[in-house]
């Protein structure tokens, strides 16, 4: 059989994704946490990207054959992909929702909103299989665009574009700073959109596999801060903070430290710990069984509340805790007190 | 006369002079005060100052809540007394708000500006609230309820997130305020993933009197979720307590005030006499 120069390209496109989602696939599987939301989503688009690789690459081969043997086949296949495509931007919407709030209640509260559209543009390639309104696929010309194509796949977009304005909204309102994940992904897809449409090319596949490589990077960078057996930070994302506070980009303005005896279960101490501490401090562990919480508040009103409700709360678990508290004084820098506080570990002064 | 330092365990022998409201206000820990006492122990005399600030890493501030004596004198005596507070706390500007000129021309007298200013605080009845234009027959949805069916660890978690992001509302001592303080048949809250995201607290005054005392919300759905507990509450309030019922709203920030703006047309603070004095 011959196959073009042109289809050679595409299939060389295609299998380097779908190679790219398959390892993806696999080193995500082993470190995902399956209680995360966040990685059940991003798990749900790699498969579905998956899918869209493996038929992209068959296509290859089904379309444009002499014959029209396989014309219903390529026609099941292409509308499998629109709807695999649909999906995956709402499901990418319930990732950056999920990676922004982390809220299950709020996503459940939505999920009509976002699935709705989702399933009405699903229909319509279904609703083509016996009515041509987007496409059709036949042995001479492969897949061809019906005009109302366009149409149908602008909507799409939005979930890209809701993606960005719920974040960038979130960012502003909040005033945190930095880079926003969801670039990572979205920079390489409607990159590789924008090229598909300006050739001849099927590259958006391999652009969104780049995305979502992207996105393990940075998955598999927040967990080399993670400590396993307590699910809190460790101790080098002190070094980090460290930076940052060199920076000035953070200011360490309380310390809780709290530590259990040698030997008892790190574990379920996390567990009972968890149910007190606010989203909005971090806890390091710093030794076997120690550990602290920092904030950048310097209200003595919080630190009070929080070391009692850690002493409380280990206590109806089961677990003798001993906890100590300090917070930066009005004078001192911030630096200062990270370098005399946490580096050198004099953890000591009660508020 | 003998000025003493009003505590938890002296403030009865004050309260014909601080009133219910105040009484029960000396045993929190931003409030201080002191006393004059004549020869008999009677008490002839006091002054309470609410403390801002105190617990953070800014300038302490304090209000003047009440300055009572007998005679001139005894104010004097009073005021020296503060001015030992002011030291020994680090008190970096007092400031005032009152109906009463004479109090106010004594503060003028010791060192404090005076200004004639719409009151803060807009005084209004359960009644009033009723005929807002607030669609009070809005539906609620079921993650939307009163305090009381939040736990006191959802409480005191959502209290440290909310210092944490810097929102205490009118309250300057929430850290160390039980949820009882509060009324939890009228307050509200939002409930989403077993924890509270957003919460509207009213405490009722010994005096009978409703106090807002914060009003925040956090997560995507704020400003719907600030809405349903706002109806939630008022409709709480409504069953619970008589029309005439006051109500009072601290307008103590820019957030506030807006709302307070949309809302309630036609209310306005009182007149009063306010002013400060840099220590």
């Amino acid at each position: 059989m011959n196959i073009s120069p042109n289809i050679l390209v595409n299939l060389d496109i295609n299998l380097a994704a779908l190679v790219l989602l398959i390892g993806v696939l696999g080193m995500s599987l082993r470190v995902t946490n399956h209680k995360d939301a966040r990685g059940g989503y991003y798990i749900t688009i790699i498969v579905l990207m998956i899918i869209n690789a493996a038929i992209t690459v068959s296509l290859c081969f089904i379309e444009k054959r002499p014959d029209a043997t396989f014309e219903p086949l390529a026609m099941l296949l292409n509308t499998v992909l629109e709807i695999s495509y649909t999906l995956v931007m709402a499901v990418w919407l319930f990732y950056a929702m999920y990676d922004l709030f982390k809220s299950k209640d709020y996503i459940r509260r939505k999920r009509w909103i976002v699935l709705g559209p989702a399933l009405i543009l699903a229909a319509v390639p279904i609703i083509n299989l016996f009515v041509p309104i987007i496409f059709t696929c036949d042995h001479v010309n492969g897949f061809l665009e019906l005009p109302f194509y366009r149409y149908y796949n602008i909507p799409r977009f939005f979930y890209i574009i809701v993606s960005v304005y719920q974040t960038t909204e979130y960012h502003r309102r909040e005033k945190t700073r930095g880079v926003y994940n969801i670039w990572l992904f979205l920079i390489p897809l409607v990159a590789s959109a924008i090229l598909e449409t300006m050739t001849t090319y099927t590259i958006m596949t391999l652009g969104c596999a780049i995305g979502l490589t992207s996105l393990y990077v940075v998955m598999i960078n927040e967990m080399g801060y993670k400590d396993f057996e307590s699910g809190f930070y460790n101790a080098y994302y002190l070094s980090y903070l460290y930076n940052l506070t060199d920076k000035g980009k953070y200011e360490l303005s309380s310390i809780i430290s709290f530590s259990i005896k040698d030997g008892e279960n790190v574990e379920a101490f996390s567990e009972a710990i968890k149910t007190v501490l606010p989203d909005e401090c971090d806890t390091i562990r710093t030794g076997s069984g120690s550990f602290i919480t920092i904030s950048e508040s310097t209200d003595r009103g919080y630190v009070y509340m929080l070391t009692e409700d850690i002493s409380t709360v280990a206590e109806e678990a089961g677990f003798f805790v001993n906890t100590e508290s300090i917070v930066r004084g009005k004078k001192e820098d911030p630096a200062d007190f990270f370098i005399d506080n946490i580096r050198f570990k004099k953890i000591g002064r009660a508020v | 006369m003998n000025i003493i330092e009003i505590t938890k365990e002296n403030t009865a022998a004050f309260a014909d002079i601080l009133g219910d409201d105040l009484t029960v206000d000396m045993g929190r820990s931003c409030f201080r005060g002191f006393g004059a006492l004549d020869e008999l122990d009677r008490p002839r005399g006091a002054i309470v100052f609410e403390l801002f600030g105190a617990d953070q890493n800014r300038d302490t501030t304090s209000r003047i809540r009440l300055l009572e004596g007998e005679s001139d004198e005894i104010k004097d005596e009073l005021k020296d007394a503060y001015a030992g507070g002011v030291r020994e706390i680090e008190i970096s500007e007092s400031f005032y708000a009152t109906p009463d000129n004479v109090l106010a021309e004594y503060l003028e007298h010791i060192g404090f500006s005076k200004d004639q200013t719409e009151s803060k605080e807009i005084v209004l009845s359960l009644s009033d609230i009723e005929n807002l234009p607030i669609k009070l027959s809005a539906k609620i949805p079921p993650y939307v309820m009163n305090l009381s069916r939040a736990s006191v660890i959802q409480y005191r978690n959502f209290i440290k997130r909310t210092i944490l992001k810097g929102n205490k509302g009118s309250v300057e001592d929430l850290a160390y305020l039980p949820r009882s303080w509060f009324d939890g048949d009228i307050s509200s809250c939002v409930v989403t993933d077993e924890k509270l995201d957003g919460i509207f607290l009213i405490r009722k005054t010994p005096s009978g009197e409703l106090h807002t005392a914060l009003y925040v919300a956090y997560g995507p759905d704020y400003i719907k979720n600030l809405g349903f507990m706002l109806v939630n509450t008022i409709n709480s309030a409504i069953l619970k307590y008589p029309p005439a019922t006051k109500v009072v709203i601290n307008r103590h920030n820019v957030a506030v005030k807006k709302l307070t703006g949309k809302l309630l047309h036609g209310f306005t603070g009182s007149e009063e006499f306010s002013g400060k004095r840099t220590e």
